[in-house]
């Protein structure tokens, strides 16, 4: 699967899980990401991140409940009082402990849903596409600072080396460890480093390596203005219902600016690519698929339909389930779909396993 | 034909006209996406309805605040982007992203040093590049994508951006080196709280607790700022305040042979031969 | 003619002598160029020159004209001149901008903006022709040093320059690697007909296959034949050495060449013999076992070491000499075995045990980091607590000139000095030293040889683990062959660099009972 393909998912599944505030969907949400996390390619060498993140969000929707407990006090229901301390008041009235509210606590629960979908989703992602594939995906316009990126990245296992031997070359000549001796062991690896990078310089410019050409200057112009194109417009969109048409074509003319903007530079660029990983029709599919579900989501609860919005504040109710809504939340699964229909194609791009041997993840073990 | 060399003393990255604009503008947006809910905190609501957008909206201007960071990246690093720079930026990434991983006491980091230190010495775009960059990096290491990158990408861009602009500010005053170490400390510490509180902000909007601490549209600048200050407290501070002691420590001890070895080789960095300056015989 | 210089001079920015002085040469096109001269002489400054990158991307002061393939190096830009002339540099892990091999070689393609189809057809071409094709979807940080060096020159030629230039591209290398390289770059030269020139110290390979030699030394360039390199070099392989000191004419090139020339003259030779190890070993280690998941790294290693002696620790690649080395001082676990000083057991902290075994790793100048000289020895001595003056130990490592001067500034020759003086300056007993002769020119290998034979006068001891046999032959006492982390020979150096011996050295092959040139007289 392409890693566009894949940026639409997680783009869905955010979109998704935080437009929806119905409990029940969310748990179906959370089914879904779990499902495409265990079907779905695990490619990347950052595999450690899959289970961090959803260690993470675990415990933030633990936490949403914790504080909520500790400093709940919306709501009318109150189920009980907790007992706590009076903070002065230059620390800005705040209040721990006290009566603690139903619509509270359900508040709590159903964000720390939204937010463990979202990270898990991620974690996915992460999971399953290499950097260097989201790397080499970057439009033209960013092709140098992915290139920054990517020497960074090849720079990596050496940094990590030279750390390593640089403590061990002060433990040599008798250097006890500890805080007071870091500038033996950061200053020389700085110092290193950038000597390297005078190197790396002259090697790329002998390659005949050539600054990136600034796209011409409308089309400049043009991506400049759309930030401040969108910005206005989110916030019509969500704050003064009377002017949606306005927010909408806001976007839409932003949307449009930064095509441009990409396209012109996508000219300008002197770079070709050897890899070129293809959208095939079925990714394409996938994208579109995936970003009209976004706006579908989006749409769905601008109009207040398909139950899509909870409100524990509006009276405890309990939550409705329509075919609609519950269809939304369950096509979040398409990943999953794919993995299981075309198993090949989901390792599209990737190098053989044997070919990519544990790489970045060999940072964590640089400890003092 | 002889020629010299002519050293340049500003930044390898001199950007007039659009650019200029783009970084100020761009970096406003930034700022503006970033403190939506004080800006927007005055933007009517029914007092029973906010808990239906301080999810949606926030991921909208999480999406803008991305969108602005591309921009800014993809316009600093066309034109003027120099062999030298670009290396000189993937090393410091690379050493930033590995550092990271170097955990001190208390959750200090060497992290921000290469970025502040980074910063000060390559003057301000070159250090907005370097701390938006190697956060990018490090989050490829750790597989931390997420909505919340931009966010931190913004927010160690900002310090290596304002560190340069430290030295622009230290420069004018022709401050000796001592006191531009101590400079350096005194900004390493305040950026510490300073990262703490930014970085938590994203997050803020999507939190539901009491009253005192939930961000909730309509509630007004001075309340938004209170219950951040309230979340603030009760999530970060005090753990914001134990790691900035301990930065400042560190920064105290590796400040002043970290700076002169990189002021040393930026002497390095600006060589340039102008084959068309001072033809005449030398 | 592909390369021609004239009234060539340059200065760096910081410089305060110029690198290069009126240098005048010219390349032929299909020549094969070897410059030769002590390091820090200016023959990658030279090479800098021929693809621009002197002037335009360090600055500096030049004067002069260097025309490559019709081009004006100092004025046509850079990313222009790569097309004509490409470069490989000396440290294969400072030259990758990608990952893999094949996003690395395709590097310099994408920046000319090839079209794709034509990098797939280069690329496979390249990548055969280097013979890297089998690694062409591998990780650069999983390959070795000559593997990296081969794909950094198939990430130059892929560009079709009609002249490489090579700039000591194997001296990071062990001989296995370098022997990969240089046989790359013969047959480039050979089937391919590409102009090469390489700054190199590894005469002895190259000499033979050399049209032309330029000697750069002290940014002065004197073109010469090979033959004439030979007789007129400072620093020649000990064949030319010999040849030199019995007046040969024509002067050999090579062991097989030089034997032709030496069958009927009478040669025998004078030996002062060694004198034989007295007293209780200094260091003893028992039986060391070191286990790396699977494999033993050490099987069972013994070794004895009496003061006076420099050993030469000999083997291939991953034959245990480094792990050796890391477990006499303790940075090794060991499965089992035991290291004494004297009689005692050694302690076992790293920090109490270098106070007596000091270790000088590869590559030490990475980890030096102050502002002069001096302070570097004194933050060593002050770490060991000696009282001792700085100003003696400069003196002792013959340093004083440079004492004032920051490390970094100085050449990678003297830089490596400065890194073996810091690492030993609390004056340890027992050195063992690393591959201290990787990508050193002849003067720093005089210079270590003589500061092991001081320090085993005085009675102190050594363990040198290298691939230089050659140079080993000035020092070494004893040498000690590992082979699979067991012990293959431990022998006296005369027997061991005999012709009979295991690591023969040229001049042994050549007269029999002597390892030196200067041991061998004419009967």
């Amino acid at each position: 699967m392409h890693p566009l393909a894949w940026l639409a998912w997680v783009t869905l599944v955010m979109v998704v899980s935080l437009t929806a505030t119905n409990p029940l969907y969310l748990v179906v949400v959370l089914l879904a990401v779990v499902l495409v996390g265990v079907l779905a390619p695990r490619t990347s060498t950052a595999v450690a991140g899959v289970r961090t993140l959803a260690m993470a969000g675990t415990a933030l929707f633990l936490m949403s409940l914790a504080v909520a407990v500790l400093n709940g006090g919306y709501g009318e229901h109150v189920l009980f009082a907790m007992p706590g301390p009076d903070f002065p008041g230059w620390m800005g009235g705040l209040r721990l402990g006290g009566p603690v509210a139903a619509e509270s606590l359900v508040a709590a629960g159903v964000r720390g849903l939204s937010i463990s979908c979202v990270l898990l989703a991620f974690g996915v992602f992460n999971g399953a596409v290499s950097p260097y594939r989201v790397l080499r995906t970057a439009p033209a316009a960013l092709f140098h600072a992915g290139l920054i990126v990517t020497v960074g990245l090849t720079l990596l296992p050496s940094s990590i080396e030279d750390i390593r031997r640089i403590r061990e070359m002060q433990a040599l000549r008798g250097g006890a460890t500890g805080v007071r001796n870091l500038p033996g062991l950061v200053v020389p690896a700085v110092i290193g480093g950038l000597e390297r990078s005078m190197k790396l310089a002259e090697a790329m410019e002998a390659r005949g390596y050539a600054s990136a050409a600034r796209p011409p200057a409308p089309a400049r112009l043009a991506a400049l203005s759309s930030a401040p194109l969108l910005l206005p417009s989110g916030w019509a969109w969500f704050y003064y219902d009377s002017a949606r048409w306005l927010a909408v074509a806001g976007a839409v003319a932003a949307a449009g600016a930064l095509l441009w903007w990409a396209t012109a530079a996508a000219k300008t660029s002197h770079v070709t690519r050897f890899r070129r990983e293809p959208l095939t029709p079925i990714d394409r599919a996938a994208i579109g698929g995936s970003l009209a579900l976004a706006a579908a989501a989006f749409a769905l609860r601008s109009l207040g339909a398909a139950g899509l919005a909870y409100n524990p504040f509006a009276g405890l109710a309990w939550p409705e389930f329509e075919p609609a809504g519950a269809l939304l939340a369950l096509a979040v699964a398409w990943p999953a779909a794919h993995a299981v229909l075309l198993p090949g194609a989901a390792r599209h791009g990737e190098l053989p396993a044997s070919a990519a041997p544990e790489g970045t993840n060999v940072v964590a073990e640089v400890h003092p | 034909m002889t020629a010299r060399v002519s050293s340049a003393r500003a930044t390898p990255l001199r950007l007039p006209g659009i650019s200029d604009v783009a970084f100020v503008l761009l970096n406003v947006m930034g700022v503006a996406a970033y403190l939506h809910p004080f800006i927007f905190a005055r933007a009517g609501n029914s007092d029973r309805d906010w808990f239906s957008h301080n999810a949606d909206g926030p991921l909208v201007f999480a999406g803008i605040a991305a969108l602005c960071m591309v921009l800014i990246v993809g316009e600093l690093t066309s034109g003027g982007l120099n062999s030298k720079s670009l290396s000189v930026l993937g090393v410091l990434s690379a050493l930033a992203a590995v550092l990271r991983t170097v955990t001190l006491p208390a959750g200090a980091n060497l992290y921000f040093f290469v970025v502040i230190l980074g910063g000060y010495t390559f003057g301000p775009r070159l250090g907005f590049l370097l701390g938006a960059l190697s956060f990018f990096l490090s989050a490829v290491v750790t597989g931390g994508f997420g909505p919340w990158l931009p966010f931190q990408m913004f927010a160690a861009a900002w310090m290596g951006l304002s560190a340069g602009g430290l030295r622009a500010l230290l420069g004018g005053m022709r401050a000796p080196f001592r006191a531009q170490v101590g400079a350096v400390v005194a900004f390493g510490a305040a950026w510490g709280l300073l990262y703490g509180a930014i970085t938590n902000l994203w997050f803020w909007p999507f939190w539901v607790g009491g009253e005192d601490i939930t961000y909730q549209p309509g509630i007004g600048v001075a309340e938004a700022l209170r219950r951040y200050w309230n979340f603030y407290l009760v999530t970060s501070l005090g753990w914001d305040l134990a790691s900035t002691a301990c930065n400042t420590v560190i920064l105290a001890i590796l400040g002043a042979p970290l700076l002169r070895a990189l002021l040393r080789f930026q002497q390095r960095f600006t060589w340039e031969w102008g084959p068309d300056r001072d033809p005449g015989p030398g | 003619m592909i390369a021609t210089a004239s009234g060539l001079s340059y200065t760096y920015p910081a410089g305060d002598a110029p690198a290069l002085r009126d240098a005048s040469f010219h390349l032929e096109a299909g020549s094969f160029t070897l410059l030769a001269g002590p390091s820090a002489g200016g023959k990658s400054t030279l090479l800098r020159a021929l693809n621009g990158l002197v002037p335009q991307f360090h600055g500096g002061r030049y004067a002069g004209t260097v025309t490559v393939a019709g081009l004006d190096a100092a004025r046509t830009p850079a990313r222009q001149i790569a097309l004509a002339a490409g470069m490989v540099f000396q440290e294969p892990e400072a030259q990758a901008v990608a990952d893999t091999v094949e996003d690395e070689v395709a590097f310099g393609m994408e920046q000319h903006g090839i079209a794709p189809a034509e990098m797939h057809r280069r690329m496979d071409e390249v990548l055969a022709r280097v013979g890297v094709e089998h690694l062409r979807r591998r990780r650069l940080s999983t390959l070795s040093g000559g593997e990296r060096q081969r794909v950094a020159i198939a990430a130059v030629l892929v560009l079709q320059p009609s002249l490489l230039l090579l700039d000591e591209p194997t001296s990071q290398l062990d001989p296995d690697g370098a022997a990969a390289v240089l046989a790359a770059v013969e047959s480039l030269h050979r089937d391919r007909g590409l102009t090469i020139a390489i700054a190199e110290h590894r005469l002895e390979r190259l000499l033979p296959l050399a049209g032309g030699v330029l000697e750069v030394e002290a940014g002065r360039v004197t073109a010469m034949s090979p033959r004439e390199a030979g007789s007129r070099l400072r620093a020649v392989p000990p064949v030319c050495d010999l040849a030199r000191r019995l007046g040969l004419d024509p002067m050999p090139l090579s062991v097989p060449e030089a034997a032709g020339l030496l069958r009927g003259h009478g040669l025998s030779c004078e030996v002062a013999p060694d004198p034989a190890p007295a007293g209780p070993p200094i260091l003893r280690a028992e039986g060391l076992r070191v286990v790396y998941g699977e494999l033993a790294a050490l099987d069972g290693v013994s070794l004895s070491l009496h003061a006076g002696e420099v050993v030469a620790l000999v083997g291939p690649n991953g034959s245990g000499k480094t792990t050796l080395f890391r477990a006499l001082v303790g940075l090794q676990k060991l499965e089992s075995g035991r290291v004494c000083h004297f009689d005692d057991e050694a302690p076992a902290a790293v920090q109490q045990r270098t106070a007596f075994t000091g270790l000088v790793p590869q590559d030490p100048a990475v980890a030096l980091y102050h502002d002069t000289l001096r302070a570097e020895l004194a933050d060593t001595l002050r770490r060991r607590g000696h009282r001792a003056g700085v100003s003696t130990t400069l003196a002792r490592w013959g340093l004083d000139p440079l004492a004032g001067r920051n490390p970094r500034d100085l050449s990678v020759g003297q830089q490596q000095r400065v890194a073996i003086a810091a690492m030993l300056a609390h004056e340890p007993p027992v050195w063992l030293l690393d591959e201290p002769t990787r990508g050193a020119d002849g003067e720093a290998k005089a210079w270590l040889a003589a500061r092991l034979r001081e320090h085993a006068a005085r009675g102190g001891a050594a363990i040198v683990s290298t691939h230089d046999i050659e140079s080993a032959a000035r020092y070494a006492t004893r040498v000690v062959g590992l082979r699979e982390g067991r012990v293959a020979f431990d022998l006296p150096a005369r027997e061991a660099f005999s012709a009979a011996g295991p690591v023969p050295t040229q001049v042994a092959r050549l007269v029999p009972g002597a390892i030196l040139p200067e041991e061998v007289v004419r009967r």
